[in-house]
């Protein structure tokens, strides 16, 4: 069918088994590409309760269905497995030239099973698969690991993992040209793989349905963004464009882990402020004509040279607010040595706050620490303990099991520090001022997330899409609002369309788009309904893992300790609003008080 | 002759110009049929090539041509007749911009899109425009990308 390669590429480390099999007819109409291939994929072939980081889990690389068409902002690409952190499915997007040039070479979906005996690279040319040794490779971060490979392969795209992948730092990440898949470990799956990278080349001709027709439309949306009026400040100032809106006018960005909403230092984080001094030039994701993207680079003073793509508004949260951090440079090589070592700088930078805040209350002490003084706001600490987490070195080898199993370990009451959702530590939005995403951290599948939902959009402005008057306050109606978002995100997902410009496309603009790819005729509710199947079908695999209710809570501190000032000041979720919240949400889903789908539910939405 | 003027420091490496190109040729995205190319090193630098259509060069292909296929058929740009095409990659080894290609049997190059370049609507940050250009800007390209190889 036109917009598919048409394959699937299937290769068993253990034994060194490469299978290409023909993509299942019915799965494209049903799950059509990027998150619902991998979902579904997930579902048949990591047995229950699989150990994340044994044989049996398997990595999925799923291209978004749109990956390699020049429709803007559409060249994401997902990584997908159990994730080691959550024990839940675990997908991470980025916008990396890895899913088009797959598709190129012929396979709409790659899955990666067992265990390699020593380090190894998978090498894909077209027909021609490979396992490499990269026994030269291992120890090596993710930069100098890419440019070896292409130095041997030629014009590849190689996604690797660096040395916090190696050690199985639970949210160790995965990088392709300076592009992570970031959340959930799934570095961690590779490094237990013994897989260091995945590179890919590429020929194959993609072929739309409609050439011309497609042609019309990615120009007008093209041009469409190009006019818009967020064009410049997302391209100036990238994703930190709205911190300061965050904390002057909302009060909920998350401070010294989490004890403050609003970051008294924030100004010298802003990229109003840094933007202008330190951006070079524009960096975008394939396909994007609105790079938020940009290379931050300094020239002068002990990190001269130093280069990387950023500094992303959840990095200036996490290695910034969070960590009570307030000088850019530093904050940069935080940013850097997490890219290198291949980390997810969000958790990371949650779990060294996590400790810096444990540390001021006593309950780790310098002999904990090593003879660190792990104060807030002090970038030595900082950097040291980043680096000692991707090493795995004293106490960085408990903060890199993630802070719910740090604070297990820790015990002495650090269990109330611990800010994370199924374990998964939270991006940047102190959802005790926004109440609808409270509820998206919650019910998120991978854990603590923005991304699911992007309900923070529509609960800080009241608007977006259909809804209106939303007052991020209010418990009302955030049941069937998280559901509704959630499901139309997750399309984002399959088509590998970049959240950023949801306010273009909506559901409604892809039925066109998809038609003109693929010549399938869609509905905007039966595209909506994609999403709904595929949100369950992740659901049903993290019951089959064991989860609960109870895996839907919210932590201690966003349950008890409020917003001490700025405008949210005084805001928590309480018990009940949280219950409340949940119930609703349940309900929206057509879900048991426990969570549980109904019989006609799973049949309903084809999932049997 | 107004040609596609490539600005580097503006270049994101999206690569629209590229899936663009071919799409609108071609009626299929593929790399390898784009007659502008995106050239990438590090985390730092891409560069657009495409061709300059003699605003900076001798036009070498239309010379080394030896069934004189590639010339200006329509007043806009220097083009390879496909038709009348031999395939004997003379042209390709000629350009000294490397902005002429090989795809099975024929030689192909941008044309300027009968003089309303696709891709030049689809850089947003305007890395590439469509104006008469100046050969030093041609030059920096063509010495950025070959640093690059």
């Amino acid at each position: 069918m036109n917009g598919f390669a048409g394959r699937i590429l299937k290769i068993d480390l253990t034994t060194g088994a490469v299978e290409k099999s023909p993509l299942p007819e019915a799965f494209i109409r049903t799950y059509l590409g990027g998150t619902g291939f991998a979902a579904r994929f997930l579902y048949d072939n990591v047995p229950p309760n699989a150990d994340a980081l044994g044989p049996s889990n398997v990595l999925i690389l799923a291209p978004g269905l749109l990956n390699g068409f020049p429709v803007p902002t559409g060249g994401k690409v997902l990584f997908c497995a159990k994730s080691p952190l959550t024990g839940t499915i675990a997908e991470s997007v980025m916008g990396a030239r890895l899913g088009s040039e797959l598709k190129r070479a012929g396979y709409d979906l790659l899955l990666v099973s067992g265990v390699s005996g020593s380090p190894c690279y998978i090498y894909i040319d077209d027909e021609d698969v490979e396992i490499k040794d990269a026994g030269g490779l291992w120890g090596k971060d993710t930069r100098a690991t890419a440019e070896d490979i292409r130095r041997t392969e030629g014009d590849a795209v190689v996604a690797c993992i660096g040395i916090a992948g190696e050690n199985l730092v639970r949210y160790a990440n995965i990088d392709c040209e300076d592009r992570q898949s970031g959340r959930g470990g799934l570095g961690a799956v590779m490094g237990s793989k013994r897989l260091k990278a995945i590179a890919v080349k590429g020929t194959g001709n993609l072929r739309p349905h409609d050439a011309d027709k497609l042609m019309d439309l990615c120009l007008r949306y093209t041009e469409r963004m190009i006019e818009s009026t967020a064009f410049n400040d997302d391209t100036k100032y990238g994703t930190g464009e709205f911190l300061e809106w965050m904390n002057s006018e909302k009060g909920t960005f998350p401070t010294r882990n989490w004890r403050e909403g609003v970051f008294d230092d924030r100004e010298k984080i802003d990229p109003y402020h840094w933007a202008p001094l330190y951006t070079k030039r524009n960096n975008a994701c394939l396909a994007c004509p609105k790079p938020c993207g940009r290379i931050f680079g300094i020239d002068e003073g002990k990190y001269a040279g130093l280069r990387i793509d950023g500094i992303e508004y959840e990095l200036l949260y996490s290695l910034g607010g969070l960590c009570g951090m307030g000088d850019i440079e530093e904050l940069a090589r935080a940013n850097e040595l997490c890219d290198l070592h291949g980390l997810d700088g969000i958790s990371a930078g949650a779990a060294v706050a996590f400790a810096m805040d444990l540390f001021q209350d006593g309950i780790l002490t310098r002999e904990d620490t090593g003879g660190l003084d792990l104060e807030f706001g002090d970038p030595e600490a900082e950097l040291k303990l980043i680096e000692m987490i991707a090493r795995r070195e004293g106490l960085g080898d408990v903060l890199a099991e993630g802070v719910k199993r740090a604070s297990e370990r820790i015990g002495k009451g650090s269990e109330d520090y611990a800010v994370h959702v199924k374990g998964m530590e939270p991006p940047a939005y102190d959802v005790r001022g926004i109440k609808g995403m409270a509820l998206a951290f919650m019910t998120s599948s991978r854990g603590a997330c923005h991304l699911r939902s992007c309900a923070y959009a529509l609960e800080l402005t009241g608007k977006f899409w259909k809804f209106e008057g939303v007052d991020r306050f209010s418990t009302k109606g955030k049941g069937v609002e998280i559901k509704e978002l959630e499901d139309m995100m997750t399309v984002y997902d399959v088509l590998g369309v970049c959240k950023f410009s949801r306010g273009f496309f909506l559901a409604e603009g892809f039925v066109d788009i998809l038609r003109t790819v693929t010549g399938l005729e869609f509905s905007e509710s039966e595209i909506l309904g994609l999403g709904e199947r595929i949100n369950n079908l992740k659901h049903m695999f993290n019951l089959r893992e064991g989860l609960t209710r109870d895996d839907f809570r919210l932590p201690k501190r966003l349950l008890t300790l409020p917003i001490p000032e700025g405008v949210s000041k005084g805001h928590v979720v309480t018990e009940e609003e949280m219950n409340k919240m949940l119930d609703d949400y349940f309900e929206a889903r057509g879900w048991s008080k426990e969570g549980l789908p109904t019989e006609e539910k799973i049949s309903g939405l084809d999932l049997v | 002759m107004r040609a596609i003027v490539p600005h580097l420091e503006l270049c994101t490496g999206c690569r629209m110009c590229e899936m663009a190109c071919s799409l609108h040729h071609e009626g299929l995205v593929n790399r390898e049929w784009g007659r502008i190319r995106i050239h990438r090193k590090g985390i730092e630098h891409y560069v657009p090539v495409a061709c300059n259509q003699g605003a900076s060069c001798d036009k070498e292909c239309v010379k080394v041509c030896p069934v004189d296929c590639i010339r200006d058929v329509n007043g806009h740009a220097i083009e390879v007749v496909r038709e009348e095409c031999i395939g004997c990659g003379e042209c390709v080894e000629a350009c000294p911009y490397n902005a002429i290609h090989m795809r099975g049997d024929v030689a192909f190059k941008c044309n300027l899109c009968d003089g309303d370049p696709t891709c030049v609507k689809f850089c947003s940050l305007k890395a590439i425009t469509f104006e008469e250009g100046v050969p030093e800007e041609f030059d920096r390209a063509k010495d950025a990308a070959e640093a690059m190889r």
